[in-house]
């Protein structure tokens, strides 16, 4: 896995293209917003009806979905896979321990806009992100929420 | 770069809230405002990152072949 004839700017630029609503979340959004973090990944949480355009999208990159859209629907997530690795949440809402359920729609309207390059991309808000973070709940979301919280003190 | 399996369990809510209340150490909040300065865009954070992960990856295959 080389990721060469990969091209991140060409991928967002097609999401948006596109006009999927789609929120990069995962370290990829922490980095995109300041905080010196590594990863192999792209996360995406986008619209439940906006799976099939994601894949059409991406399918120029050479990403190709592990399952088809109705499964995906069922399961709440699927992968985008070629020489990168993108996980795709497509849940309508996900609930936490202890707190609120977090809907996709909710979250979308409260997005905040990136630009890259000539193009832009969509990140949660800081506190959607963190709440995005405690959807898995392992030691690294935590260390992640700890340095988002930084931020939210020194935007 | 396969993490180790405690790495992806995820904690109890009483662990997870606990590690999350651990503050930020000093050199941490240095090197986010290092971060923040060094790239002041969110374009030249991403490409940053890119370049160490493709930087990684190629170490990884020639560890990997040699």
């Amino acid at each position: 896995m080389q990721g060469s004839a990969f091209d991140e700017a060409t991928m967002f630029a097609s999401i948006a293209a596109a006009n999927i609503r789609a929120l990069l979340i995962g370290r990829r959004a922490l980095i995109a917003l300041g905080l010196p973090l590594m990863t192999r990944d792209y996360d995406f949480w986008i619209h439940i009806d906006d799976i099939e355009r994601m894949n059409s999208a991406l399918a120029d990159l050479e990403l190709y979905p592990t399952k088809p859209p109705d499964v995906a629907r069922t399961l709440g997530r699927y992968v985008l896979e070629g020489d990168e690795h993108c996980d795709i949440m497509v849940a309508r809402a996900v609930g936490i321990h202890d707190g609120p359920m977090v809907r996709f729609d909710d979250v979308w309207t409260r997005r905040q806009q990136l630009q890259f390059g000539s193009t832009v991309l969509y990140v949660p808000s800081l506190p959607d992100l963190i709440l995005t973070k405690r959807f898995g709940s392992r030691p690294r979301d935590a260390d992640d929420i700890r340095m988002l919280e930084q931020l939210l003190e020194q935007p | 770069m396969k993490r180790p399996v405690f790495e992806e369990q995820p904690l109890s809510p009483e662990e997870f809230a606990a590690r999350c209340r651990v503050p930020l150490t000093e050199d941490e909040k240095t090197l986010i405002e290092w971060f923040r300065r060094r790239y002041p865009t969110p374009e030249a954070r991403l490409r940053s990152a890119r370049r160490l992960e493709l930087q990684w990856r190629r170490s990884q295959a020639g560890n990997k072949s040699g």
